[in-house]
């Protein structure tokens, strides 16, 4: 390089990299082909035969050799034989031509690596435009039919708003006259008319009440029913349900208890609140069995109150358990169905009207047990304000943190619950009587379960009365879950992973 | 309404008062009688940042220890923020806090933090000064002049540790 002109280092240094190869060509009148061969043999030429294309592009640069202008040529990315690519630059300097030689192989190669990785990006982008279009095309269409059948559901709920209205019109007339003849108004009655009246009250009766549903529930699908939330003592107005139902009740002999505290105050529309629990309530009357029972309690969580009905009816199987809140859905089976009354618009209604106080219904059942329903129901402001004190205090002895990490965060949902953990025996002991503890949660590992049940008898000789709850996993077999309940004083269990509902039930 | 959950723990030594400061905080309660705790409680607290905004504190309490390593570092785990308690009428509860603040930075990373200096109703015992406070190289906004007996300052610094925690 040294041997080159100034001009030429000078133009070298403007656009030299040290990553660059380079190698130049410096053709004179005289020397030509010795110095082309020369320099050609660092780009692998010297394989070159006619009809190469690079053989070609060289032929071509001969042709250039007598110009002679100030400025370079530059031919960019020559490709050579050998897979060589190179830039050609052609310059004068000192009367003479001068052909720098630049290896851009790499240049080349990343360049292409860059196209082809756009053109990849370019398809996508393409592919993408068209799948935005189609989803932008399916947003209309649905949104279209969305409109359709929402017209026509409420058109629907509308003409049997009309058609119920229309039905209840003559039927008032059918059973107010019924109820003429009846209380022998026109005359006193044979045995045979008399029993003939009163089959047919009973039908005009049923009649209206099915109506009355259908409307209720054609109202609420066009939403014409408009709520009045106020502040409501819940054990009052369950006690009002329940008395309405108790000659029901007790024909089938079925006890009905109300155990809601007394001063619980929830926000609410009193007669919409009143028709869910008759609802609730009914069907587990309906539902039950002879001599069975019903127990209401409620459960102040941080905002809300949590109604239970818990029954002791025929349950309902874990698969139609999706669908008893849909309108016109019976869970039972063609024969039951007959025997006892209904028309499946109750549940759904339920939910419905829940919903609308900002509340939630679910349900948990056991075939053949019973079903428990759960009603939440914010708390009204007033009685929020007052929920400062705490009650519970609750003992966790952990084998596994992350158990009682996982309780913890469920019980976040009460205010009345005071946590306490520890994972020694004698930590248990002495947390559970500092804090006058109510219930004492333990840990039990069936790998190990002798062990843990001999721990959790020497804890019961400790602490006497203390209701003891076992948390074990939820793949522990029975067999060793038997063991536990006969062993020890345990009475109860929690499986983990937790279920909300099954913690809250259990600290009811 | 939306509802943030965050895990907190309250570090410090023993007798610093950390579950006082807790029951003031949680129930509005204070009791002279000292008991030591016993592993670990957890309590709750709903606290509205805005309208739109609450934060459900889950507080865990952990039973007093002058060193990061005699704590059971799953207690940590997964704690949004902390509060660090250190009694102002006992100098040595320093020491530990610092190193309990080093430890924790190393466990958990840069998370959200406020300093209690806490007993600040025995003006005549106190004991820290301004040297030393220094020491902890903490911002004056995360510095709280504590009392549970009396109530100062405790409600303020754990509203705000919730309102970082809200960022």
């Amino acid at each position: 390089m040294n041997a080159l002109p100034d001009a030429i280092q000078q133009y070298l240094h403007s656009i030299w990299t040290e990553n660059d190869k380079f190698a130049y060509l410096n053709f004179d009148a005289h020397g030509l082909i010795k110095h082309w061969h020369y320099h050609i043999d660092y780009f692998g030429l010297t394989d070159l035969h006619s009809g190469d294309p690079a053989a070609e592009q060289l032929i071509f640069l001969e042709g250039l050799l007598p110009y002679q202008d100030k400025d370079p040529i530059i031919i960019e990315s020559v490709n050579f034989a050998n897979g060589v690519a190179a830039d050609i630059h052609i310059l004068p300097a000192d009367n003479d031509i001068y052909v720098l030689f630049f290896d851009v192989s790499e240049r080349v190669t990343q360049r292409q690596a860059v196209q082809q990785e756009r053109h990849t990006i370019d398809l996508l982008y393409q592919q993408q435009h068209k799948n935005i279009e189609l989803l932008k095309q399916t947003y209309q269409e649905l949104d279209v039919k969305k409109q359709q059948a929402e017209t026509a559901n409420k058109e629907k709920s509308q003409l049997l708003s009309y058609i119920t209205h229309d039905l209840r019109t003559p039927l008032t007339a059918i059973l107010g006259f019924a109820q003429f003849l009846e209380a022998d108004i026109f005359g006193e009655l044979t045995d045979k008319q008399r029993d003939c009246i009163v089959k047919m009250l009973a039908a005009g009766k049923h009649m209206d009440n099915l109506i009355n549903d259908i409307l209720d529930a054609a109202q609420l699908e066009a939403g014409n029913i408009a709520l009045q939330p106020e502040p409501l003592a819940v054990r009052v107005a369950l006690a009002d349900c329940i008395a309405w139902l108790q000659p029901i009740a007790e024909q089938q002999h079925i006890t009905l208890i109300n155990r809601v505290p007394n001063e619980v105050s929830i926000q609410a529309d009193a007669k919409r609140f009143k028709q869910v629990m008759i609802n609730l309530l009914h069907n587990a009357i309906k539902y039950n069995r002879e001599h069975g029972c019903i127990v209401i309690t409620g459960k102040v969580l941080a905002t809300s109150l949590r109604i239970r009905i818990k029954d002791t009816g025929i349950g309902i199987a874990a698969q139609q358990l999706d669908t008893i809140f849909q309108p016109f859905t019976r869970v039972l089976d063609k024969d039951k169905a007959k025997k006892i009354q209904g028309h499946g618009v109750g549940l759904s209604e339920c939910k419905h009207l829940i919903g609308l106080m900002q509340g939630s219904l679910s349900v948990r059942s056991e075939l053949s047990v019973g079903s428990v329903f759960y009603i939440e129901l914010p708390l009204a402001i007033a009685y929020q304000d007052k929920q400062e004190e705490r009650h519970h205090q609750l003992v966790y002895w952990y084998q596994d943190l992350s158990n009682m990490e996982l309780f913890g965060n469920l019980l976040t949902a009460c205010n009345n619950v005071q946590l306490f953990g520890c994972n020694h025996a004698e930590q248990a002991v002495q947390l559970c009587t500092q804090h006058a503890a109510t219930v004492l949660l333990i840990d039990i590992n069936s790998e190990q379960l002798a062990a843990d049940i001999a721990q959790v008898q020497v804890l019961q000789r400790q602490l006497n009365q203390l209701r003891m709850i076992a948390v074990v996993a939820k793949q522990t077999p029975a067999v060793a879950m038997q063991q536990i309940l006969q062993q020890t004083q345990i009475d109860d269990y929690l499986t983990c992973p937790f279920d909300f509902n099954q913690v809250l039930d259990m600290l009811e | 309404m939306k509802i943030l959950q965050k895990k907190i723990c309250l570090l410090g030594d023993f007798g610093v008062g950390k579950t006082s400061l807790v029951a003031r905080f949680v129930n509005n309660e204070y009791s002279e009688k000292y008991l030591t705790t016993v592993g670990v409680k957890m309590d709750t607290k709903l606290i509205a940042v805005n309208d739109e905004l609450s934060i459900k504190l889950i507080i865990w309490d952990i039973a007093g220890e002058n060193s990061l390593k005699k704590i059971s570092q799953t207690y940590l785990r997964g704690a949004a923020g902390f509060l660090l308690v250190i009694d102002g009428t006992r100098m040595n509860t320093l020491d530990g806090a610092l190193d309990m603040k080093r430890g924790i930075r190393e466990l958990l990373g840069d998370i959200p933090f406020v300093v209690l200096l806490n007993k600040y109703d025995l003006t005549t015992q106190w004991e820290l000064t301004a040297a030393h406070i220094e020491r902890l190289n903490t911002p004056q906004e995360q510095l709280f002049f504590t009392s549970a007996k009396s109530g100062e300052q405790v409600e303020a610094a754990f509203n705000a540790l919730s309102y970082v925690l809200t960022l």
